[in-house]
């Protein structure tokens, strides 16, 4: 796991406790999909949460890049 | 009619007119300076004229003179840079402004005048332009005369006159009610300095005696948060008076907290409207019996479409349409733009429709974030606000003060069990912050818009 993986990963487990919850065991290849847990609502605050780490947001334009897993979100910040 | 008031013959030679934090006027005096300042400032007269309002008796002095000569006061806040005041005098097409002399003293120094180009001919009767910027950052100009503004004055048949201190800034709607009320009762304004810290007020209330006490509620969590309780205990306040912003539920109870015995009123005013209702009956929100008949003072209110409307006797002349191109009519009803929710028997503020937060087209309003936010015994204050999303819009996000010696986290996490508990998916701040104040605008209210 590089560091970035490592450091969305943290931010998604903020997400959770955020909501009171402690989300099962996070990796890279995590399907980024409904199974997760995560709402449009809660996917939202993650974005806010990784472009205050990254200095970034890959949503900005508009459009959502398509993800599959974790591993794939990351690579939007690398 | 301000000038009749200040220079009439019976007013008490020795009230204490204006008590700074180490200045002081009396009426007597402040109506021998308003009488002097006729005859300097008489080349000014039926003309539109901008007075730089600072905390100093005398510019009660100037504005009064210049209602004697029958001038269009526009009032402008001293606290603004000078570009600024020339750029609205500009706007305004003011034929002059009028500032303070250079003295420390209240009554010794003169003024200075200065005159501006392109004016407008003035009305060639006495008004009083209050310049706000309301939720917008765009001024509007709205015309009162003293009449109107004096209207809503109660009076009070007292050997003394009552001490008042005052909090609002001078040049706005509410400070102006309050100079009214402490004048026409023959009374004593007490002022602290600007930007005084809360011990400093604190002190003030007591040594001054000060039995009237109007401000906004971050004025008064403010107070309650960073001054000594001690000092607050030996305050012999008769009467707390709150406006300015929606007064919540938590406010109310701290205040009653520390001042028990303390009659607590709530006043409904705004620049356009004057004053419109109060209520003590220490609950948030007024009674829905309210909306079924006019009130004494001839203010109508009803509810449109979840926001309160009023048509009010207390209201102003007008816009000046300098800043402001549309007209209202005020003889008809006002939309407010303060949104509510009846419950039961009584009527609940929900917030400015424009500080409405839009989470991927939900609406959400902050005070009743705030409300859930607020219930717990280790939040002294809160403010809820918007945060934009590249995904959808808006998210609300929060800063929270905890009470002296709470444990941020603990308060923190206290704020996120109320929210999941209480309020929706759209509702719950995603982003909390545990700060040491809420920053207020310079009127001491709570800025709500997004943070830039």
């Amino acid at each position: 796991m590089n560091n970035t993986e490592t450091k969305v990963i943290e931010q998604m487990c903020e997400v959770f406790r955020n909501k009171d919850q402690e989300p099962a065991a996070l990796t890279p290849e995590t399907l980024v999909d409904g199974s997760l847990g995560l709402e449009s609502l809660d996917f939202a605050e993650l974005a806010i949460r990784l472009e205050r780490v990254f200095g970034r947001d890959p949503f900005a334009r508009g459009t959502i890049p398509s993800i599959r897993t974790i591993a794939d979100l990351a690579k939007l910040y690398d | 009619m301000l000038y009749q008031w200040i220079i009439r013959p019976d007013a008490p030679a020795l009230r204490i007119a204006w008590l700074g934090t180490d200045r002081s006027a009396t009426w007597g005096e402040l109506g021998h300076l308003a009488r002097e300042r006729v005859g300097r400032l008489e080349a000014l007269a039926r003309q539109r004229v901008g007075v730089v309002v600072e905390v100093a008796a005398d510019c009660l002095a100037t504005v009064s003179a210049l209602d004697k000569l029958d001038c269009d006061v526009f009032l402008l806040d001293g606290q603004a840079g000078r570009e600024a005041q020339y750029a609205l005098a500009a706007q305004l097409r003011l034929a002059a402004l009028v500032r303070r002399g250079t003295a420390a003293s209240d009554i010794e120094g003169g003024v200075s005048v200065e005159a501006l180009a392109d004016a407008l001919p003035g009305s060639g009767q006495s008004t009083l332009t209050i310049l706000t910027s309301g939720t917008s950052d765009k001024p509007k100009a709205v015309r009162h005369t003293w009449a109107s503004l004096s209207r809503p004055v109660r009076k009070t048949v007292r050997a003394e006159g009552p001490v008042w201190l005052l909090s609002y800034r001078l040049h706005l709607y509410a400070g102006l009610q309050v100079v009214l009320q402490c004048l026409l009762n023959g009374g004593t304004l007490v002022i602290p300095a600007a930007g005084a810290p809360a011990d400093d007020v604190a002190r003030l209330l007591v040594t001054a005696r000060v039995e009237f006490a109007s401000a906004t509620p971050s004025y008064w969590r403010r107070l309650l948060l960073f001054a000594d309780p001690g000092t607050l205990r030996q305050a012999s306040l008769q009467q707390i008076t709150i406006g300015g912003e929606a007064v919540d539920q938590q406010v109310l109870n701290l205040l009653h907290q520390q001042f028990p015995g303390v009659r607590l009123v709530h006043i409904y005013a705004t620049s356009e409207l004057g004053r419109c209702f109060s209520v003590a009956d220490g609950k948030a929100g007024f009674p829905a019996c309210f909306l079924d008949q006019p009130s004494a003072d001839g203010v109508e209110l009803k509810i449109e479409a979840g926001e309160l409307w009023v048509r009010s006797m207390n209201a102003m002349s007008g816009y000046d349409p300098l800043l402001s191109p549309s007209q209202v009519s005020l003889t008809s009803w006002f939309a407010t733009g303060d949104l509510v929710e009846r419950r039961g028997d009584r009527i609940y503020f929900l917030g400015r429709r424009t500080d409405i937060i839009n989470v991927g087209g939900q609406k959400v309003h902050p005070l009743e974030v705030e409300s859930v936010i607020r219930a717990g015994a280790d939040v002294m204050d809160a403010r809820v606000f918007p945060h934009p999303s590249s995904i959808v819009g808006q998210v609300v996000a929060c800063e929270v003060v905890g009470r002296p010696g709470s444990d941020p986290q603990t308060v923190e996490l206290g704020v996120r069990r109320r929210c999941l508990a209480n309020l929706n998916a759209h509702q719950r701040p995603r982003l909390i912050s545990i700060v040491r104040r809420i920053e207020t605008s310079a009127a001491d209210k709570v800025v709500r818009r997004q943070n830039s």
